[in-house]
């Protein structure tokens, strides 16, 4: 380990790592409550464009990702908001014009294949120079930055869009703030992550953060958790195992997702079990009865009021739940 | 004579002189000859309303009718191709003091691919009264406590949102929009699918805000819920305003007061009339709720 640590491409690595993890998953758990989990894989295409046109002109290709990917995330937002039949469409045209324009821009480079695209696209620790860790650091802290200060409001929006316009949110301003945050994480993610894989850095820490946290709170600070604990510990394995670090990430990400979903899964079983052998339900001061306002639904041997959504079943002096009867039509269709 | 200074007061029975319920009130929202739809396609034409302090109005119409648009145009959710909206005396364009405006959308669920507690969806609508530095005051706190205690759902803050039943989703919808401490709270649908007890318990949650003074604009084609409460009735029908008035004159009006017979079908029935009739006790009746 501390050979691995003394090496200077590996320090570069993993403070990129560091970096990344953080970033991605705080971006993303918006994408994620929005349904766009795919727009970050979009935004790699079109930052691969500007990689290309780097390397062609001889520019830094971090700076000309960057500009690339920015662009594409306004035009996608104009599109997005737009609500245009054939949005969808465009988006794909953006998407596949992007990663298009970037091979044969790189074909027609003097300094490079469509091979040299390789390490952009997947990832690779040997990569990461002192200047790209400066400019991912600088753009890794203004993420931080604008989401801690924009947080609620993006998430007031990416919950309720429409509700969020009648409270007088800037709804415009903010779609573009994600948009932009959503195009330069993926341009910090570039070297080591691979602009076709950063956005299962974004996606998948949150989608099992939300297996394990009980609010929006804590599941962000789990997704971070596992988006960092992912990122450098993919490092290290890509190092030892002489893996691309991109891939190694994203597998275990994966991993960590599967992991939260068993242990979901069995959590929720062990407590429907428990709760099956006898629940009552919570500060009952009401008599169920006829008449009483509730709807009575027969249950077997029994009645069920129906309470508020839930299905109250007289036992003594006090009401079990009941889980809702199958419907006859559920059972027709098995 | 109604006590518009006491929106308690105005719960009486609805006497022949009540025409207009709060006569001397200041309007707190003003349609002139307003026409609301979707680009160049208008919903509805040419609505004159004025709703003022105090009032508890249901906006009530079939399907389609075109009342929701309304409601949206109030918060220029839908396009204001004619006429003029005024909020609080100003022109909408130039309305800036949104939290005085509460709005509940019609929403069925509030389940997400996120996980979220109650506390923090009620959380985001004290929003617009923050700056932007984000920064939760003492007082927020305080006022989104309040908002959860209000609705009954106080002991249930961090649970998961998507774990409630309809009537408690629409409740947590309605403690949002009370965070940002609205004086004029417009809800879309309600009760749409709660069931008959849950629906016992928003009117109930309501009567308490209407008493505090809220006055409350309520989209809906199930007038018998709000019957306790409401002060004024306008119906909507084919883009139009067909009635406006007191909850005793839209009895007396009676079926075929718009085209499509069968929303008000529970008028014909023998109970209808009591139903729509403002109650006679104190507020908060129907508190048959366990």
């Amino acid at each position: 380990m501390s050979e691995m640590l003394s090496i200077d491409f590996m320090q570069r690595a993993m403070v990129a790592a560091l970096l990344v993890g953080l970033a991605a998953p705080l971006v993303g758990v918006f994408l994620v409550q929005r349904r766009l989990a795919l727009i970050g894989d979009g935004m790699g295409h079109v930052a691969l464009a500007g990689v290309a046109v780097g390397v062609w002109s001889g520019q830094s290709p971090v700076w000309t990702a960057l500009i690339g990917a920015v662009i594409a995330a306004v035009i996608v937002e104009m599109i997005r908001t737009s609500g245009s039949a054939h949005g969808d469409v465009a988006l794909a045209i953006i998407f596949y014009g992007g990663i298009a324009a970037s091979v044969v821009i790189i074909g027609k480079s003097p300094h490079g294949t469509p091979a040299s695209l390789t390490a952009y696209l997947f990832g690779a620790i040997t990569t990461v120079t002192a200047g790209d860790l400066w400019v991912f650091g600088v753009l890794t802290v203004v993420i931080l930055l604008v989401v801690a200060l924009l947080r609620w409001r993006l998430f007031a929006v990416a919950s309720d869009e429409e509700y969020a316009r009648s409270a007088g949110l800037p709804v415009l301003a903010l779609n573009l703030a994600l948009a932009i945050l959503t195009a330069v994480t993926v341009v910090v993610s570039m070297r080591i992550v691979g602009l076709l894989l950063i956005s299962a850095l974004m996606i998948v820490p949150n989608a099992a953060a939300q297996l394990i946290g009980r609010s929006f709170r804590a599941s962000l600070v789990w997704a971070v958790a596992i988006g960092v604990v992912c990122a450098v510990g993919g490092v290290v394995v890509s190092y030892a195992a002489d893996t691309p670090s991109g891939g190694t990430i994203v597998l275990l990400a994966i991993g960590v997702f599967v992991v939260a979903a068993v242990g979901s899964s069995v959590r929720t079983r062990v407590g429907r079990a428990a709760r099956a052998g006898h629940a009552q339900a919570e500060g009952h001061g009401h008599e169920h009865g006829p008449g009483c306002g509730h709807e009575a639904i027969r249950h077997g041997d029994h009645l069920d009021y129906l309470h508020d959504g839930h299905h109250h079943a007289p036992h003594g002096a006090h009401y079990d739940e009941h889980a809702e009867p199958a419907k006859p039509a559920d059972r027709a269709g098995r | 004579m109604r006590t518009p200074a006491s929106p308690a007061a105005s719960q009486g029975p609805g006497g022949p002189d009540a025409s207009s319920p709060h006569p001397e009130a200041t309007s707190v929202i003003e349609l002139r000859g307003a026409t609301f739809g979707y680009g160049e396609q208008a919903v509805v034409t040419d609505v004159d309303l004025t709703i003022r302090a105090g009032e508890v109005v249901l906006v009530l119409g079939p399907n389609g009718s075109g009342k929701s648009t309304i409601a949206k145009g109030l918060f220029g959710l839908t396009d204001l191709l004619a006429g003029e909206v005024d909020l609080f005396g100003m022109p909408r364009a130039a309305f800036r003091d949104f939290p005085r405006l509460g709005y509940v959308p019609q929403r069925h669920t509030l389940a997400s691919s996120v996980t979220v507690t109650v506390e923090e969806v009620v959380s985001s609508g004290r929003l617009s009264r923050q700056s932007w530095l984000g920064v939760t005051t003492r007082t927020d706190r305080v006022k989104i406590a309040r908002a959860m205690e209000l609705v009954g759902l106080a002991e249930r803050a961090r649970v998961d949102v998507g774990a409630l039943s309809g009537g408690q989703q629409r409740r947590v919808l309605i403690a949002r929009a009370l965070a940002g401490e609205p004086d004029v709270l417009v809800m879309d649908e309600p009760t749409a699918g709660v069931d008959i007890a849950s629906q016992h318990g928003l009117v109930e949650v309501l009567a308490r805000l209407v008493a505090e003074g809220l006055t409350l604009v309520v989209v809906t084609h199930e007038l018998e819920a709000f019957a306790d409460l409401v002060t004024r009735v306008v119906v909507v029908d084919g883009g139009r305003i067909a009635f406006d008035g007191t909850p005793d004159a839209f009895v007396a009006a009676g079926p075929g007061l718009v085209h499509d017979h069968d929303w008000h079908h529970h008028l014909e029935s023998p109970d209808a009339g009591r139903s729509v009739m403002p109650a006679e006790g104190p507020l908060g009746r129907g508190g048959e709720r366990g």
